[in-house]
C-alpha cells in the first residue's frame, strides 16, 4: 500500500503511462520499429544502472559497461553449454536465463565492490576503467569464450527480437521504479549523505561500506540483465560487448537527461537517440565528435541536464520532475 | 637465459622511459591542478601522428618532428586551457573528469576520421646497436636520449627557476603559495602547457618505437595512470622510475607470456597499488 502511496506523483505515474504506450510499440509489427526501440531500451536500462552509481553516490563508474558485457557472456555461455549438451535448439526461451545475466554481474560487483569502493575519485574512476579492460582481454583471450571470434548462438536458438524488447521494457520499468524507492528509502539518504561528503557521513555514523556495496551490487544486476537480453536479441555475443562506444552512449544520456534524478536516464535516452538520428544523417562518421562537444557542453553550462535545468529554471516543475 | 633476461629488462626500460615521460605530464596537471586528464592517451597521439604525417607525407626526419612537437605541445596546451581546463580548475572530481572524457572522446573520433582508423608506425631507422648479448634498436636509443635530457630539463627548470619554483610550491600548498604572491593563474596555465609538451612529445617517440592507432590512446592513457600512481603522486623522478617498472613488467609479461596479456597486467598493476600503497612508491601523502 505505501508502495502504492508513493507512486501516486507525477513523475511515476507519467513514467508508467510512458512504458505502457511504448508495449503497444511490438503490435505495428514493423521489425525496423521494434529494432530501434529495443536499443533505444537497452541503452535507457544500462543508464539506469550508471546513474545508480554516478548520479545517487557520486563515484564515477567508468568501467560500468563491464557488467553489461558480463551479463551478454553469462547469456551466451549459458546458451551454447546447454545447447551443445541437447545437441539442439533450447527447448525453453533462452530470455529465461536473462536474471541469471544479472545475478553473475551482480556477483562480480560484489567480489570487487569492497577494496575498489575504498578508493575515491579519480582513482576509482580509472580503476574500474582497468577493471573493464583486463576483463575485456581475458575475454578476448580465453578460448572458451570464443576469444576475438566471441560465441555465434544461432545453432542453439532463434532470432527473437519481440521476446527481447518486452523483458528489456520490464527490465527498464523495473530499473525506474528502483531507482525511484532507492532514493526513498534509507539506503537513498545514506547515498545522498555520501555524495555531499562521504567523510562528514561517516563521522555522523552512515555505514557508507555498506550502502556503496548495495547500490553497486543494484546497479551491475540491471546492466547485467540488460546485456544478456542484447545478447540474445544478437544471437552472438563477442568481447565488444566491453567495447567502449556502448560506454560513451550511456554517459552522453545520463547527462544529457540529468545526473541523479529518475526521470533523466529515461528523457536522455530518448534525447540521445533524437540527436544521434539528426546527426548520422548529416556527419555519419563524425557524430562520436559531437557527442564529445555535447559531453563539455552539458558539464561547462547545463551540468544537471533537461531535468536538472527545467527544475532549476522554471519553479512550478520542481515538485512535480523528480 | 641470461642473455633474454637482460634484453627483456633493456627493453622494458627503453619503451617504460617514454612511458615515464608521458606520464610526467600527467602527474604535473594532476598534482598541481588536482586535474586528471582522461583525454592524455589522446595528447600523446597528437605527437605521433604529427610525427607520423610529416614523415609519410613529407619525408621529414622524425628528428625535426621530435622538436616541432614542443612548439605544437605548447600552442595546443594554450588552447586546451584557456578554453576547457581552466573552468574546471577547483571543481570536484565528476566534472573535470566528464569534461576531459567529453575531450577525449572528440579528439580520438577526429583522429579516427581524419587519420583513419589503421594501424601506423614510422619505418625510419632500422638498425640495431649490439652490445654483448643485447640488440638495442637505434630508433629506441635516440628516444631513449630524448627522455632523459628532457627530464633533466624538467628537473633543472623545476629546481633552478622562479616559474618551476612557484610550480612546486603551489604542489605542496596551494593557497600559501598565492598568499606569498605567486601567481596561480599563470601557474597552472604554465604547469598545463608543460603536461602537454611532455605529452606531445612522448607521443612522438612512441610513433618511431611502437605501432599506433586511433584506439591506442586508452591504453597509452592508462599506462601513464599506472605510472603516476605507481611512482606517486606529483612526483616527477617517481614518475620516471615508475615508467621503467611498467615498461619493464609489460616486457616480461610480453616475453614470458604473451603479448595480448601485457595491458591486463598493467591493468592489474594499477588496481594492486590502489589497493595495496595508493599513495605509490615514492610518495608520502594520500590524497
Amino acid at each position: 500500500m505505501t508502495l502504492l502511496a508513493l507512486c501516486a506523483r507525477p513523475t511515476p505515474i507519467a513514467l508508467l503511462l510512458a512504458f505502457a504506450v511504448m508495449a503497444l510499440i511490438p503490435l505495428a509489427r514493423n521489425p525496423e520499429l521494434n529494432g530501434y526501440f529495443l536499443t533505444l531500451l537497452d541503452l535507457m536500462l544500462l543508464t539506469y544502472s550508471l546513474n545508480m552509481v554516478v548520479g545517487f553516490s557520486g563515484y564515477l563508474s567508468f568501467g560500468h559497461i563491464v557488467f553489461w558485457g558480463l551479463g551478454g557472456y553469462t547469456a551466451g555461455m549459458l546458451v551454447t553449454t546447454i545447447g551443445r549438451a541437447i545437441a539442439g535448439e533450447l527447448t525453453f526461451s533462452p530470455y529465461l536465463l536473462v536474471p541469471l545475466g544479472g545475478l553473475v554481474a551482480s556477483a562480480f560487483a560484489a567480489v570487487i565492490a569492497y577494496p575498489i569502493l575504498r578508493i575515491r575519485g579519480a582513482y576509482f574512476a580509472i580503476a574500474t576503467f582497468s577493471v573493464n579492460l583486463a576483463v575485456q582481454t581475458i575475454f578476448f583471450n580465453v578460448p572458451v569464450f570464443g576469444g576475438a571470434e566471441g560465441l555465434p548462438l544461432k545453432r542453439f536458438m532463434s532470432y527473437q527480437i519481440v521476446p527481447a524488447f518486452y523483458w528489456l521494457l520490464a527490465f527498464g520499468l523495473l530499473a525506474f521504479l528502483s531507482s525511484y524507492l532507492i532514493l526513498r528509502i534509507k539506503l537513498g539518504y545514506g547515498l545522498l549523505a555520501i555524495l555531499n561528503d562521504e567523510d562528514v557521513a561517516q563521522t555522523m555514523g552512515v555505514n557508507t561500506t555498506l550502502y556503496k556495496i548495495l547500490i553497486y551490487i543494484i546497479a551491475a544486476f540491471f546492466a547485467g540483465a540488460g546485456g544478456a537480453v542484447w545478447a540474445l536479441a544478437q544471437v552472438f555475443v563477442d568481447p565488444e560487448n566491453f567495447g567502449i562506444t556502448r560506454s560513451i552512449e550511456m554517459f552522453v544520456a545520463m547527462l544529457l537527461g540529468g545526473v541523479g534524478t529518475t526521470l533523466g536516464p529515461f528523457i536522455g535516452a530518448f534525447i540521445y537517440f533524437a540527436i544521434k538520428d539528426l546527426l548520422i544523417i548529416r556527419f555519419p562518421h563524425l557524430h562520436l565528435v559531437f557527442f564529445g562537444g555535447i559531453i563539455m557542453i552539458i558539464v561547462l553550462f547545463v551540468p544537471g541536464g533537461l531535468v536538472g535545468a527545467l527544475r532549476q529554471h522554471v519553479p512550478g516543475l520542481r515538485r512535480i520532475l523528480e | 637465459m641470461f642473455a633474454l633476461l637482460l634484453q627483456v629488462i633493456a627493453n622494458g626500460l627503453l619503451i617504460g622511459s617514454i612511458y615515464g615521460l608521458a606520464a610526467l605530464g600527467l602527474t604535473l596537471v594532476w598534482g598541481i591542478m588536482d586535474v586528471v586528464n582522461l583525454a592524455h592517451g589522446e595528447f600523446i597521439l597528437v605527437g605521433a601522428y604529427l610525427c607520423y604525417w610529416l614523415f609519410a607525407g613529407w619525408g621529414i626526419s622524425p628528428l625535426v618532428s621530435f622538436a616541432l612537437s614542443i612548439p605544437l605541445g605548447v600552442l595546443f596546451g594554450w588552447l586546451v586551457h584557456v578554453v576547457l581546463i581552466r573552468q574546471v580548475v577547483g571543481k570536484p572530481a565528476l566534472t573535470t573528469l566528464l569534461l576531459t572524457f567529453g575531450l577525449s572522446i572528440l579528439l580520438n573520433n577526429l583522429m579516427l576520421n581524419i587519420f583513419t582508423p589503421d594501424v601506423r608506425m614510422i619505418r625510419w631507422s632500422q638498425q640495431s646497436i649490439l652490445v654483448g648479448p643485447l640488440v638495442l634498436p637505434s630508433t629506441r636509443l635516440i628516444a631513449f636520449g630524448i627522455v632523459l635530457l628532457l627530464t633533466a630539463a624538467l628537473y633543472l627548470f623545476l629546481e633552478r627557476t622562479y616559474p618551476g619554483r612557484g610550480i612546486r610550491a603551489l604542489m605542496q600548498d596551494a593557497e600559501a603559495a598565492a598568499a606569498l604572491g605567486v601567481n596561480t593563474a599563470r601557474i597552472l596555465l604554465l604547469s598545463f602547457v608543460i603536461g602537454t609538451i611532455f605529452a606531445v612529445v612522448a607521443g612522438a617517440l612512441v610513433s618511431v618505437v611502437l605501432p599506433f592507432e586511433p584506439a591506442s590512446a586508452l591504453p597509452l592513457a592508462i599506462v601513464a595512470f599506472v605510472v603516476v600512481v605507481v611512482g606517486g603522486l606529483g612526483r616527477p623522478l617517481g614518475a620516471m622510475l615508475g615508467g621503467i617498472l611498467v615498461g619493464t613488467v609489460e616486457s616480461f609479461t610480453g616475453t614470458f607470456i604473451s603479448q595480448a596479456y601485457a595491458p591486463a597486467t598493467v591493468s592489474f598493476l594499477l588496481i594492486l597499488f590502489l589497493l595495496v600503497r595508493p599513495a605509490g612508491l615514492f610518495g608520502t601523502t594520500v590524497r
